[in-house]
């Protein structure tokens, strides 16, 4: 029963990814392995790694990914302890403030940094006030940050995918195992090493994996500095090259085999060590109180980081609302005019619309199947799990133009795609694009959930006479509930966010989603960067509320359920 | 209270007067880079015109890709895919040989005879991409896409296609009005497959404060000014790959160039001036390419960066089309009338070249299509682009800043009512005539070299090119620099034409690679010459 539920639901994503993943990235990737005259060559692969540009490229990318991964580390993980162990003030809000860095609009994210990190922007003019520069050469951190620059970015934007994923994890730990540790003579140290490390491994990998995979492909980064010395940005380029180069496709494979190569041998690194947990505590987690020196030491961390990290939003919203802003730490003069412009724009409003309906049947469609996958991940223990482990991260590391660009020659009248737009309307076929590109937050944060949930639990109820879908619903269901939640916010966030299939797939403006709106206001010369941002803000604003409201509503809920 | 102002803000605030309805009489789709100010006066105006002329609703189903890169991938794209479905519904095999043919406008009798029929099949075809129109970029490009078979002219008997509105008004397609051609640059298609609406014209557009910080530069007058060694690192660029007017605007400093060199040249008494000069004027238009690459903070990827970076005070100076510059301009005017944004139109090096219109092949509305375009060079159409707004003829609520390309509206009591009341470009371009036939042939290796030698090895480029200016411009470090060993016309016509001609993308790529690898060489051996020379 178990293993048929099981095989049902490997075919069952096998045919999805084949059908609406492996089927358009063929069709776009094809000419990299294609001569001229239909051939197979290698001749365009061998050139990435005979050319140094594109070898310094990769190195580059490699680099970037391996320190910001570190970094996302280095900055969640303490921040999660924190979170989990101790009472301080704003520590709800914190947390749930946590999430939007992440959620920064495309496009105007990138213009609310240079306006802060401008020559005549914000930091210089803060700089200058305090005497620190020099007012005739201000420093040009975004021409000469490059590398440094990315990184820093990278981490200050990612390291919630870790955070959330850890503190997760963190918080179901049992503690009782920490203090038999402690009671046995062990010191904090070692206690974290060998007990609190290898038991958040899964929640860990979970984020580290997507982190890693992201700041590998990541794009909007490095285009902010301009650094054209990284895979991403040299696709990016040449795809846009007007003379039709294979090149560019030649590229993505690379770059789409080594994040396939790098998440096996990582999965394999990690295999041994992979520890199921007691499944739920053996009882409640205390929660230290700190004297009052430590608790606003902690709550000082943690708004240091945010506000770090809100850097650019704040940027996008100053840009919103300044008139000109330019050569001051703070715009000059406000004006609403920029919303009222903006968001009074004929394409508003089924912008928005549009956006709600594709991202909310998407994230829906993402649950279900990442819900399934994961539980074949991990319950299940049939043949080919590496294989659909390895699968579902694969659209991570695909350029989303890459796909869309299948995805929109295999929609074409005629073509075997061609169904899911319906009457000139692509809801569908945006429906899968996006579905397909936020599977992998749901399937790992999902996957770190259930590993913690001892199956042991499931086979309680089975004994009990629960046939197994009611073990799953009424046992780990809810108790995966939280993982679900997270990784449903993720995807639901980033498909409302989405550039790559809104800017090719919907083509009437009826059918713009919101980020198209942004993009298309941006392009007004003079005031479009403000009217983008005035829109990019409400975009934040929207999901920030969403986001504060599920905390909300599922805040008591989910402490009940710990409970 | 906050929470519901910020969800009903979008519901508040909508537009009355929507240009897009679900249920109007009939449906016009025009792909266009023009931004949404452009869109919503120009498709406004239209809507009301085609009411009032014949009582019926229009839908203007605009589609915006994003700049002309995007949109000629669109249509390249587009249009290989239906003709491909057509020749499959008919029964017939589809080839990568018939691929690289349908749209090729290389001389006919090449090819092989399928590749051959399937290129005729495609010109006599309506295959189409439910696209009527396509609505600006650069007058390069549409040439490119008409002899490629995208663009049509109609048909005279039917009423339709840009052929027709010859026919119906002789007299716009005349030199009082929209001459054929202007100081070298074409204006309209001799086969009426696309037409010139607005003028577009290249200038410098300039940070004052960032001039004042580098030691009170004087403002730049042409584009020479651009490659002064005290700019370094404050040059906004893009890549000419991507950005076709920022091509565009590279060939006309080689054209500059050129132009100088036959000047010299024939003072002199030279007896072949011109194909020395283009010899010359080439090769130090590349060097010249050099030093302004050598100052740039970077390439980015679309021309209208640039105009950003400046006004934001991150770059110096830059290239821009003369609508973003004087947009940007006033765009920043501060309280006392003052802008911190220069623009200038860089002294014997610019031409006045336009921004098209043309009806695409397959039209599924080709008589509205053609009352569209039609509207858009008719005096009413044109006056939307340069008039005050709010006034009777003009814009309802932005002003565009553009020139309509017809010659006759620029009369004394037309230019009071502009918006720009004082400029005239066809006085304003002058000294400066665009000879189409020196660099046409070139234009693709253009590119091409310019990104070998500037944008891929930038990183070396920028670095030899600092070390050179810090130390003292010494000639031995800058003749290693301007090495173009390999890049003569001869060389180029003879190694590089061909291989971009032939489309071999393999070739091509090795010689980018090893084009680009000398280049990175070059640049780290005139750094080191560089650095050496600066210590005794």
């Amino acid at each position: 029963m178990k293993n048929v539920f099981a095989r049902l639901v490997f075919f069952g994503t096998l045919i999805f990814f084949a059908a609406f993943f492996l089927w358009p990235l063929w069709v776009t990737l094809e000419t990299a392995v294609l001569d001229p005259k239909g051939q197979i060559t290698l001749a365009y692969l061998k050139e990435v790694f005979i050319n140094p540009i594109y070898r310094e490229g990769l190195i580059n990318s490699l680099l970037i990914a391996i320190w910001t991964t570190l970094g996302c580390i280095s900055l969640a993980m303490p921040l999660a302890l924190l979170y989990v162990g101790y009472r301080f003030p704003g520590r709800e809000a914190f947390h749930t403030l946590a999430l939007s860095p992440l959620m920064l609009p495309p496009f105007v994210g990138a213009l609310g940094v240079q306006m802060i990190l401008g020559r005549h922007g914000s930091l210089n003019s803060l700089l200058d006030t305090l005497g620190l520069i020099a007012v005739d050469a201000p420093p040009d951190w975004l021409g000469q940050g490059r590398m440094l620059g990315v990184v820093v970015m990278n981490m200050l934007h990612l390291y919630p995918i870790l955070y959330i994923n850890l503190s997760n994890t963190l918080s179901r730990l049992d503690p009782a195992l920490d203090e038999a540790a402690s009671s046995l003579g062990a010191g904090p140290l070692r206690r974290f090493l060998r007990i609190t490390l290898p038991l958040t491994l899964p929640g860990l990998f979970a984020g580290a994996s997507i982190t890693f995979i992201w700041a590998f492909t990541e794009l909007g980064v490095p285009l902010i500095f301009d650094y054209d010395r990284v895979t991403s940005v040299q696709i990016f380029n040449s795809i846009r090259d007007l003379s039709g180069n294979p090149f560019p496709y030649a590229l993505v494979l690379v770059l789409l085999l080594a994040t396939t190569l790098i998440f096996i041998i990582s999965r394999i690194f990690f295999r041994g060590e992979q520890t199921e947990g007691g499944g739920r505590a053996s009882r409640l987690r205390e929660i230290k109180l700190p004297d009052r020196f430590t608790s606003c030491g902690i709550t000082t961390i943690f708004a240091g980081v945010t506000v770090l990290a809100l850097g650019p939003h704040v940027g996008v919203l100053l840009l919103a609302l300044g008139r000109d802003w330019y050569d001051s730490f703070f715009p000059a003069s406000l004006t609403l005019d920029h919303f009222k412009a903006a968001l009074g724009n004929d394409l508003t409003l089924p912008s928005i619309a549009n956006s709600l309906r594709y991202a909310g049947a998407s994230t829906f469609l993402d649950l279900v199947l990442g819900s399934a996958v994961a539980w074949v991940l991990v319950r299940s223990r049939i043949r080919g799990r590496a294989l659909l482990d390895g699968l579902v991260m694969l659209p991570l590391s695909v350029p989303g133009i890459v796909l869309a660009f299948g995805y929109l020659a295999l929609s074409r009248e005629g073509k075997p795609l061609d169904f899911l737009i319906t009457d000139g309307d692509p809801f569908l076929l945006m429906v899968v694009a996006y579905a397909m590109r936020r599977l992998p937050y749901v399937v790992r944060a999902m996957t770190a959930g259930l590993l913690q949930i001892s199956p042991v639990l499931e086979e309680a109820a089975e004994n009990l006479g629960a046939n197994p879908r009611r073990a799953f619903m009424r046992v780990t269901l809810p108790l995966a509930l939280p993982s679900l939640v997270a990784g449903g916010v993720l995807a639901f966030a980033f498909a409302m966010l989405e550039v790559s299939d809104s800017m090719i797939l919907a083509q009437r403006t009826v059918h713009f989603p919101i980020t198209k709106a942004i993009y298309t206001l941006a392009g007004t010369i003079g005031e479009g960067p403000a009217l983008a941002a005035a829109l990019g803000v409400w975009a934040m604003a929207f999901l920030m509320i969403l986001l504060m409201g599920l905390a909300l509503v599922l805040g008591r809920k989910f402490s009940r359920i710990l409970r | 209270m906050l929470v519901v102002l910020i969800l009903a803000g979008p519901f508040l605030l909508r537009s009355s007067d929507p240009q897009s309805l679900m249920s109007a009489d009939r449906r016009l789709v025009i792909v266009s880079p023009h931004d949404q100010r452009v869109r919503s006066e120009i498709g406004g105006a239209f809507i009301r015109y085609w009411k009032e002329r014949t009582g019926e609703t229009v839908d203007i189903d605009w589609r915006i890709p994003g700049g002309s890169s995007e949109i000629i991938m669109l249509l390249k794209s587009e249009y290989l895919a239906a003709f491909r479905q057509l020749l499959e519904v008919q029964g017939m095999t589809w080839s990568p040989d018939i691929a690289a043919a349908f749209a090729n406008s290389g001389p006919s009798g090449k090819g092989s005879p399928v590749a051959e029929k399937a290129r005729s099949q495609f010109l006599e075809s309506n295959v189409g991409i439910g696209i009527d129109v396509l609505f600006g970029g650069g007058a390069n490009d549409f040439q490119q896409l008409a002899d490629a078979g995208y663009l049509v002219a109609g048909e005279t008997g039917a009423g339709t296609g840009i052929a027709s509105i010859r026919q119906r008004h002789s007299d716009w397609f005349s030199d009082g009005a929209i001459p054929e051609s202007f100081a070298g640059e074409r204006y309209r298609d001799g086969k009426d497959r696309w037409v010139g609406v607005v003028l577009a014209s290249f200038g410098i557009i300039y940070n004052r404060d960032v001039y004042r910080e580098l030691g009170g530069l004087p403002a730049p007058i042409e584009w020479n000014d651009l490659a002064s060694p005290k700019l370094a690192g404050h040059l906004a660029l893009a890549d000419p790959t991507k950005s076709g007017s920022v091509a565009k605007a590279f060939e006309l400093m080689v054209q500059q160039q050129m132009l100088e060199s036959y000047r010299r040249r024939v003072a002199v008494g030279d007896f072949n001036a011109e194909a020395h000069a283009i010899e010359e004027g080439w090769l130090s238009g590349l060097r010249l390419i050099q030093r302004l690459s050598g100052n740039a903070r970077y390439f980015t990827d679309s021309a209208g960066k640039i105009g950003l970076e400046v006004a934001r005070g991150d770059a110096a100076a830059g290239m821009a089309i003369d609508t973003y510059g004087r947009t940007l301009r006033d765009y920043v005017r501060n309280e006392k009338g003052e802008s911190r944004i220069g623009y200038v139109t860089p002294k014997n090096g610019t031409s006045l070249s336009v921004d098209p219109v043309a009806l695409l092949r397959g039209s599924a509305d080709p008589k509205l299509a053609t009352a569209f375009i039609e509207f858009l060079l008719s005096p009413e159409g044109q006056k939307i682009w340069s008039m005050k707004p709010g006034s009777a003829e003009g814009p309802k609520a932005f002003a565009l800043r553009r020139f309509p390309v017809r010659k006759d509206l620029y009369s004394a009591e037309q230019k009071r009512l502009s918006a720009d009341p004082t400029a005239d470009p066809y006085a304003e371009v002058t000294g400066f005539t665009y000879h189409p036939e020196w660099t046409q042939v070139l234009f693709p290796a253009l590119r091409f070299v310019i990104r070998v030698s500037c944008v891929d090895p930038h990183e070396e480029l920028a670095r030899a090119w600092h070390a050179i200016v810090r130390g003292g411009m010494q000639p031995d470090a800058l003749h290693a620099f301007h090495d173009l060993n390999g890049l003569t016309l001869t060389e180029i016509r003879e190694n590089l034409l061909p291989v971009l001609k032939q489309r071999d993308k393999v070739r091509e790529m090795e010689l980018a690679r090893q084009m680009g690898n000398r280049f990175r060489e070059r640049y780290l051996e005139a750094e080191r010459v560089a650095l050496g020379s600066r210590s005794p």
